[in-house]
């Protein structure tokens, strides 16, 4: 017990010092001390970090393992056979087999199996660490999107972003801690992305919708005038009224925040817009990602804007698909479309990060809230599968060229090695240098966490 | 019922995915539960290693032990770090007394042994990393069958479960009834006004602090004003109050009596507090979660609770009514109405309507109900008791499954829009006389649309069957179904709509063989003509139907087949050229004889075949004028059609609907709920009688009855005197709305771990008085809002200061944020935009799913409507971005107490948010209109009116120099520019946004 203590720091001890950047300061001294729970003390590293930021992919809808990780032999001999074994209930998928309609090959000196999908990446495959035992909670897209987002299927609980932002804030005063990028707005929208009970502050900031970037541009943050000098006037004004209102009330902490929130305010004003701005980056790069190109542009922006916001001091960024690779009918379409969309750009971010030696400290994380069945639905479709399926980590401390796990000869079942999501959230959490049992909020009578009783660090894929 | 003993586990949210084997489940609902215990014990003394064989003793360090070691020890035995589940694996003792779910193994029974279970993955996914090989799963099992012989002994450490001591824990303070107090002595008796003066003077004379100052009273009517009805107090409000003189300093003179009864008659009252109330039950008007349903009867609800605190409904018949009211006697259908549409509270929360295991999805919407009941009414914190005995309260396990049972006897969610995907109960509410009239006279309308669009088509198709006619008028005869003559029963059809004329003529398969139709034409000319028949062919018509033609020549038997359409323009087929004398001596007869599918008769068509019929016709110029008139007619009754179809559409939707409400009712079967061990459905342990908490109960606290589900006796219970929380919970919740501080600062936690009474005996008599006064909100905010303490000062005192910072003794007046709604409420009625009308619904016009789970637009919602901002729509995960920006309660959970932010989307939303410029221009454009001699930049005479609008006071020397030196600074501007950043300014600035 004493040792957890000396690794909690209580908020005040914090505030005087600088042990988490000054951004993080700055983002404390905005709230008024009444708001912060009695008996919540921010936690420190609870030992040294292997990754300082998360990059999550997220490919909403549930991508299908067996035709993209996880090679079967026996599924491609066995297609059209009935399934051995019960299939999971509940689902609308009959019990035979369907083979993958891709090959598959050895990729890289690690000789990771990655199917045809996925050309580029398959370059990749020395950086990357395929779980294959992964599985999740829930049948439906709602329940297992809520669970990858916030360790709960049914509650509404803090998603991962807001836990990280909240254990370690920003690296940047100009920026907030955890950006998410075209976001769904089904299937539990903003909770996916929301803070629940912890303070507002840790919410993510948005960007884009539904897989979309749009115009990329966080709202009210432009100004319809001169910001440089017309607002700076007008708001020269204004701080004057709210200091003659704090002189008045002698101390008020949440006056002072309020004062500090408008020029953080400006200064983001500032920053933002050029953090934002893509057209900054050099023609290259941009061809790199594909930017510009028909098939690739959208998600390429966003992965080049992650990169932007990764390098700029962004601690949890995620990027999301739309909820694109729902295959129940017209797998072979959908998915070819799908991984012509991501493939290129992701390859271009492990590139990118690499080649500005980032990828040591950033952790990337790829996968769905769930993979798809062996068995078929219709002619062609795949229905949910959170009984088994892929994820994978890349950068940030994680063995590369490695899969982990397994599921059973038809990829159906997660059977060896299993990961459940809470085990994955205890080791993103590992990874970043938090014990996920200490990090908690207490909240109507209990402390909670992100893996609320569950999660265990699977030390086996970290380097 | 005897009192229930309750256990505490040792392990507490064990973390890990373990074998969890949950002893105290069993044991909780066991009213022999010590005895139980005792026999465990005796059980695990009596067994000793010397019985074991040789052989098994031998067997056992062969296969089992290694097993045991290999997969089970890192988390159930000694060495573990945490033993897991309580359970212990590395002796025999270990086992047989079990963990959390009771004992791991029954020797010789390996299919009821919860180890068997969870190592073929079953119960338990043990271990956790992967399902052990075939092979070793049946060692197991075999061990198990064979007695599970284990020669390990070593004593395992019991687990230690104390009853809970109801009558100890009921010293607790919350869970003392309430009793009413005298006023403390003070010693500087001028100062209270009311008996809460004399509670809060004398715990500040026992800290040696001294109270604040009085407000001025124009602090004190912009405080009261925001409290009570949460908009600013406009101009000639604070001119009439501020000329009542001396009388209106006065705490609780006639001028501040009279401004109180003023605000508390107000509908804008009920207005501000309905919207506390619903930060509580959580409201929303759509479901949100994984499936974002539209909630088009919740505005029934707000509605109702507006009423409610307007009416000031009598506080313990809100709480019956919002849990029972469907079962509650009612006196008039008005009434019945109401009590239902209460219910909704109970159905408000998000729910995961996707949730495929439709079982789980019940006890997590029961979960949800319990949790909202408990901490709206109780501040209690219930949920934690759905895994195990409360941690820090005295709510043990069985307490929970006691109110879990009473909402699982009531239904809440019934039937699936879609597949997988669960609705909820929509009650039909009944109607006023006007209402059923208003919904019959609409139903007539759309009748009558709905003939007129009939005849409309009808006509476009005789106009469709003169066009055909003219364009075959190059001597063609077309004789239709009508004309013919009918032999037997040949019911007409308008089914299909390929066919000539009205209709089209079908034998229904009946009397075979005895039914002809018989066309007989009348021929002009003699000489050949191509006969074709029409029909409407399709699938299950006959395929072989006769057709006998008459002609000069004699006759001819031929077969049609009607399965399909015809071949020409799908309608027609030809039959061939006969020679027809003229007159009407030829036939074309359509015979039933040898047919089995279905015969149709709907024309013939008869074309001479002379010289100039050709097959592309060349219609003389008056056919051609009379077909150009046809189409002109047709294409002007198409356009009536899509019109008149159009209207019925837009009459459906928009015309009014038979009244309905989300309103909870009983279930079919009444049923006492399992106890589920660790919350998990597939762990069901004995049943708990239905019931309520035992902390709070004097009497019994189980429900006897097995008819109803018994949410009235829950709700009686609630409101029954002797509960000790549910006065002093509302009582706290309205002093919290007055002063900014609850005096149980967690408003929604009375439990241990919630904060303790700032002013203990003041709550408690206020509580107790409270229900002596009926229950009634509006006696007690009239009370408060009279009282000096109400009617101190904000301001800073450096002594009070360092000895309270927090103002728990209420030395001064908290200064107090203006909620989301407020902010934008205000600077609408400054503005003069304001429409203070009630509204229904704002959601009647989005679709069965407000927002699509993969829609990217965003539209329908009705954001921009200028109502309070309560009646703006609450749709869930997308929510209106003021709202949230400012605080807004979030509606996925029971929020009593908002939290305060200074983010930086604040200041973003204030500097750059058009709305807010919009109305900054607007204000100026009319204070520039107002005060005369406004044509230099800067006048004082705006400046002045600008605060008076926005803080109710005038400006000092320092803001009015800022203002002055900014408005010189832009003096080449427009001055409506320039002004209209002045206001926004003002709008932005901290002082709006607080309560002094």
């Amino acid at each position: 017990m004493s040792e957890q203590k000396n690794l909690e720091i209580s908020r005040r001890h914090l505030l005087q010092s600088s042990a988490c950047g000054f951004g993080y300061l700055a983002f404390c001294g905005m709230n008024a001390p009444a708001s912060a729970a009695p008996g919540n003390t921010i936690p420190a590293p609870h030992f040294p970090a292997r990754a300082k930021r998360v990059i999550f992919l997220f490919m909403h809808g549930g991508p299908s393992h067996v035709d993209l990780f996880d090679y079967k032999p026996q599924l491609q001999k066995d297609d059209g056979k009935e399934l051995p074994f019960k299939a999971a209930p509940n689902i609308s998928a009959v019990p035979k087999l369907m083979k993958s309609p891709w090959k598959f090959d050895q990729q890289g000196q690690s000789g990771l199996w990655i199917s045809e999908l996925l050309p580029q990446l398959s370059k990749h495959a020395d950086d990357l660490c395929v779980i294959r035992s992964m599985h999740s909670r829930g049948q439906s897209h709602g329940q297992t999107v809520c669970m990858l987002h916030t360790g709960s299927d049914n509650f509404v609980r803090p998603s991962v972003g807001a836990w990280v932002s909240y254990g370690l804030g920003t690296e940047n005063d100009r920026l907030p801690a955890f950006v998410s990028i075209s976001p769904p707005s089904g299937h539990g929208g903003p909770r996916n992305y929301g803070t629940a009970f912890l303070p507002a502050r840790y919410q993510a900031t948005t960007i884009g919708k539904s897989g979309n970037l749009g115009n990329a541009r966080i709202e009210n943050l432009n100004s319809s005038v001169d910001p440089l000098n017309g607002q700076r006037r007008q708001l020269d004004l204004l701080q004057s009224l709210n200091r003659d209102h704090l002189n008045r009330a002698v101390s008020d902490p949440s006056i002072e925040g309020a004062i500090e929130s408008f020029e953080l305010a400006f200064r983001m004003q500032q920053s933002a817009p050029e953090v934002l701005d893509l057209s900054q980056e050099p023609r290259d790069i941009q061809d790199m990602y594909g930017v510009g190109e028909k098939t690739t542009d959208n998600f390429a922006r966003q992965c080049l804007l992650a990169r932007r916001m990764a390098e700029a001091g962004v601690r949890y960024i995620q990027v999301s698909t739309g909820n694109v690779w729902d295959q129940h009918g017209g797998l072979y379409d959908g998915h070819t479309k799908n991984c012509l969309a991501v493939d290129k750009p992701i390859s271009a971010l492990l590139t990118d990060l690499k080649q500005r030696g980032m990828l040591e400290d950033t952790l990337v994380v790829w996968g769905g809230e769930f993979g798809r069945t062996p068995i078929v639905q219709g002619s062609n479709g795949r229905d949910h599968n959170p009984q088994g399926f892929s994820m994978w980590m890349a950068g940030g401390g994680v063995k590369a060229g490695l899969a982990y796990g397994a599921t059973d000869d038809y990829g159906y079942y997660s059977v060896e090695n299993r990961v459940h999501m809470h085990d994955l959230h205890a080791t993103i959490l590992h990874l970043l240098g938090i014990n996920h049992m200490q990090l908690t909020y207490r909240y109507a009578g209990r402390d909670f966490r992100l893996t609320d009783v569950y999660g265990n660090v699977v030390h086996d894929v970290i380097a | 019922m005897s009192k229930l003993p309750a256990f505490r586990p040792a392990q507490f949210c064990s973390s890990g995915v373990t074998l969890a084997i949950g002893l105290s489940m069993m044991l909780t609902m066991n009213c022999q539960a010590a005895d139980e215990s005792t026999v465990s014990e005796s059980i695990v003394n009596a067994s000793v290693s010397e019985n074991i064989s040789a052989d098994d003793r031998a067997w056992f360090e062969q296969h089992v032990r290694p097993l045991l070691v290999k997969h089970c020890y890192e988390c159930h035995s000694a060495d573990a770090g945490e033993l897991k589940g309580g359970l212990a694996l590395h002796n025999r003792a270990g086992w047989m007394m079990g963990g959390d779910s009771g004992p791991a193994i029954v020797p010789g029974k390996s299919d009821e042994s919860l180890l068997i279970q969870a190592v073929r993955y079953e119960s338990y996914e043990m271990p956790p990393k992967g399902r052990l090989p075939d092979d070793e799963i049946s060692i197991l099992e075999e061990w198990v069958q064979r007695g599970a012989p284990d020669p390990r002994d070593g004593d395992s450490e019991p687990i230690v479960n104390q009853p809970i001591d109801f009558e100890k824990e009921r010293e607790f303070w919350a869970f003392q009834s309430p009793a009413s107090h005298h006023p403390p002595d003070v010693l500087d008796s001028a100062w209270p006004r009311d008996a809460i003066d004399f509670f809060v003077l004398s715990k500040l004379e026992k800290e040696d602090i001294q109270p604040a100052g009085d407000a001025d009273p124009a602090t004190w009517l912009r405080r009261v004003t925001f409290d009570l009805t949460g908009l600013p107090p406009d101009v000639a409000e604070l001119d009439a109050f501020l000329g009542n003189g001396e009388e209106a300093t006065s705490v609780n003179g006639t001028a501040r009596q009279q401004v109180v009864e003023r605000l508390l008659a107000s509908e804008q009252f009920g207005v501000h507090w309905g919207r506390h109330w619903l930060d509580v039950a959580r409201y929303a008007d759509s479901n949100g979660g994984d499936f974002n349903a539209t909630f088009y009867n919740a505005w029934r609800y707000r509605n109702y609770v507006i009423n409610a605190f307007n009416d000031d409904k009598p506080f313990d018949q809100f709480v019956r009514e919002q849990l029972a009211g469907d079962l509650l006697p009612f006196e008039n259908e008005q009434q019945r109405g109401e009590q239902l549409v209460a219910t909704s509270f109970l159905m408000l929360g998000v729910k995961m309507l996707s949730e495929r295991n439709k079982d789980k999805l019940t006890m997590d919407v029961v979960d949800e109900q319990i949790d909202t009941t408990g901490k709206a009414f109780l501040g209690m914190t219930l949920g934690c008791a759905r895994c195990h005995d409360h941690k820090f309260d005295p709510v043990p396990t069985a307490d929970y499954y006691a109110l879990a049972g009473i909402f699982r006897s009531t239904v809440t969610l019934e039937g699936e829009s879609q597949q997988y995907v669960s609705t909820w109960v929509e009650t039909p509410l009944p109607m006023s006389e006007s209402e059923a009239q208003t919904i019959a006279d609409h139903a007539e309308v759309v009748k009558q649309l709905k003939a007129k669009l009939d005849s409309a088509k009808k006509n476009a198709q005789s106009l469709e069957q003169k066009i055909a006619n003219e364009k075959s008028s190059d001597g063609s005869i077309t004789l239709d179904n009508d004309s013919a003559k009918i032999v037997g029963t040949w019911p007409a059809s308008h089914v299909s709509p390929v066919r000539i004329g009205a209709t089209y003529l079908r034998d229904d398969k009946l009397e075979k063989g005895k039914k002809f139709v018989i066309w007989t034409p009348e021929i002009p000319v003699a000489g050949p003509y191509e006969v074709r028949l029409s029909y409407p062919g399709k699938d299950g018509c006959d395929k072989h139907v006769p057709v006998t033609v008459k002609f000069s020549g004699g006759e001819q038997r031929l077969f049609v087949d009607q399965s399909k359409p015809g071949p020409i323009n799908g309608l027609f087929c030809s039959l061939g050229v006969f020679e027809f004398s003229a007159g009407n001596s030829n036939t074309v007869t359509i015979s039933t004889e040898d047919t089995t599918g279905f015969v149709l008769a709907d024309a013939v068509q008869l074309i001479p075949q002379s010289d100039n019929a050709s097959s592309s016709p060349d219609y003389d110029e008056q056919t051609k004028q009379k077909i150009a008139s046809l189409q002109a007619q047709l294409e002007e009754q198409k356009t009536a059609i899509k019109k008149q179809e159009a209207e019925i559409k837009e009459a459906e939707k928009k015309g009014p609907k038979p009244p309905a409400a989300m309103a909870a009712r009983e279930a079919n079967k009444i049923e006492d709920c399992p106890i589920l061990v660790r919350g998990e459905l597939a762990h069901p342990g004995p049943k708990a009688d239905r019931g309520f908490l035992q902390i709070a109960s004097r009497g019994s606290a189980r429900i006897e009855q097995q008819t109803q589900s018994g949410r009235r006796e829950l709700a009686d219970w609630i409101t029954s005197k002797d509960n000790p929380l549910t006065a002093r919970v509302i009582v706290n919740r309205i002093w919290q709305h007055m002063f900014g501080e609850g005096l149980v600062r967690s408003v929604d936690n009375f439990g241990h771990l919630g904060e303790l009474p700032s002013h203990h005996e003041l709550l408690d008599t206020l509580a107790v008085e409270f229900v002596e006064n009926g229950w009634s909100t509006k006696w007690l905010v009239r009370r408060i809002a009279l009282t000096r303490s109400y009617a101190m000062a904000s301001s800073y005192q450096e002594t009070s200061f360092n000895k309270d910072p927090d103002n728990r003794w209420l030395w001064r007046a908290n200064r107090k944020r203006i909620t989301a709604e407020s902010l934008r409420d205000s600077l609408l009625k400054i503005s003069g935009d304001l429409d203070l009308t009630p509204d229904d619904s704002l959601v009647a016009e989005l679709g069965a799913l407000a927002i699509d789970n993969s829609s990217q637009n965003s539209s329908g919602r009705r954001t921009d409507a200028l109502k309070r901002s309560l009646y703006l729509p609450i749709v869930r995960n997308e929510l209106p971005g003021f709202l949230t920006t400012f605080d807004f309660a979030d509606p996925d959970i029971v929020t009593g107490r908002r939290p305060e932010t200074n983010v930086p989307a604040q200041a973003m939303y204030l500097m750059n948010n058009s709305f807010v410029k919009e109305q900054a221009t607007k204000v100026a454009e009319q204070l520039l209109k107002d005060v005369e001699n406004a044509d230099t930049h800067f006048n004082d005479a705006v400046c002045d009116a600008a605060f008076r609008r926005f803080l109710a006071r005038t400006p000092n020397a320092n803001e009015r120099n800022a203002i002055t030196e900014y408005v010189i600074s832009r003096s080449g501007e427009s001055p409506k520019v320039v002004w209209a950043d002045v206001i926004q300014s003002i709008f932005a600035s901290t002082e709006f946004r607080m309560l002094e």
